[in-house]
């Protein structure tokens, strides 16, 4: 495996880990209510990193999406991909309301379907990588 | 002003609003072409988490049915982004009525 490979699912597990820790560490006094809407978005960007790790693997650094269009055009096209398209825009959908909503508003279930759909973008992409 | 939409995102555009028009807790569709991609967002009001993966399925299916086109579809779900979910539309994204 490319080294730089490595590094993408490196980042994405470390994202991954960032999730639950965010949720479960003591807040800080002046922390008023969790920040779920990080939770999200940490989830997202490791589903992120496990699309890089992917393309990096089969395709080399030129096939690294240099924006979001990008990497749903690279998915979109991607036969063996087509199983993450769902999982892969509905944290892409929360990370925006996530990040631009003036007061973005995630149950716990959401919560847990975020990193949900992060477990089975990951399922994927190590069934195809070969790293179970 | 956004550019005139291509023949194929016209037809990507009615379809999706086609296949939403008898779901009521749609609100409308934007769209946008950029690159290769005809970008959609579906606004809704606040629907549970089923009801958005409903929708989301339901938007695959026609995705689908484009071959020679890549359909990057998104939903707004008013119970995620609060009242204003058409402030989350990128700027040139033009309206399409479902209804």
């Amino acid at each position: 495996m490319d080294g730089r490979t490595q590094l993408h699912l490196d980042a994405a597990e470390r994202h991954k880990n960032l999730a639950p820790w965010l949720l479960h560490s003591p807040r800080p006094p002046d922390l008023t209510s969790y920040p779920d809407e990080w939770v999200v978005t940490i989830l997202f960007y490791s589903a992120v990193h496990l699309i890089s790790a992917y393309l990096m693997e089969r395709a080399g650094p030129g096939s690294i999406p240099r924006s979001h269009a990008e990497r749903f055009a690279e998915v979109g096209r991607r036969p063996e991909l087509r199983s993450i398209v769902m999982p892969y825009t509905e944290l892409y959908d929360w990370s925006i309301a996530a990040r631009y909503a003036a007061r973005p508003t995630f149950a716990a279930t959401d919560l847990q379907a975020a990193s949900d759909d992060r477990d089975r973008i990951a399922r994927v992409i190590s069934q195809l990588l070969g790293v179970e | 002003m956004a550019a005139r939409a291509t023949p194929n995102t016209s037809a990507v555009v009615m379809a999706f609003a086609e296949r939403f028009r008898s779901a009521d807790e749609c609100r409308g569709i934007w769209y946008r072409e950029r690159g290769p991609l005809t970008e959609l967002w579906l606004v809704t009001d606040p629907i549970d988490l089923p009801g958005e993966r409903h929708l989301r399925a339901l938007g695959l299916e026609v995705s689908a049915a484009f071959r020679d086109v890549t359909v990057d579809f998104h939903i707004l779900n008013s119970r995620l982004v609060g009242d204003d979910p058409q402030g989350l539309v990128p700027a040139g994204a033009e309206y399409h009525p479902i209804r």
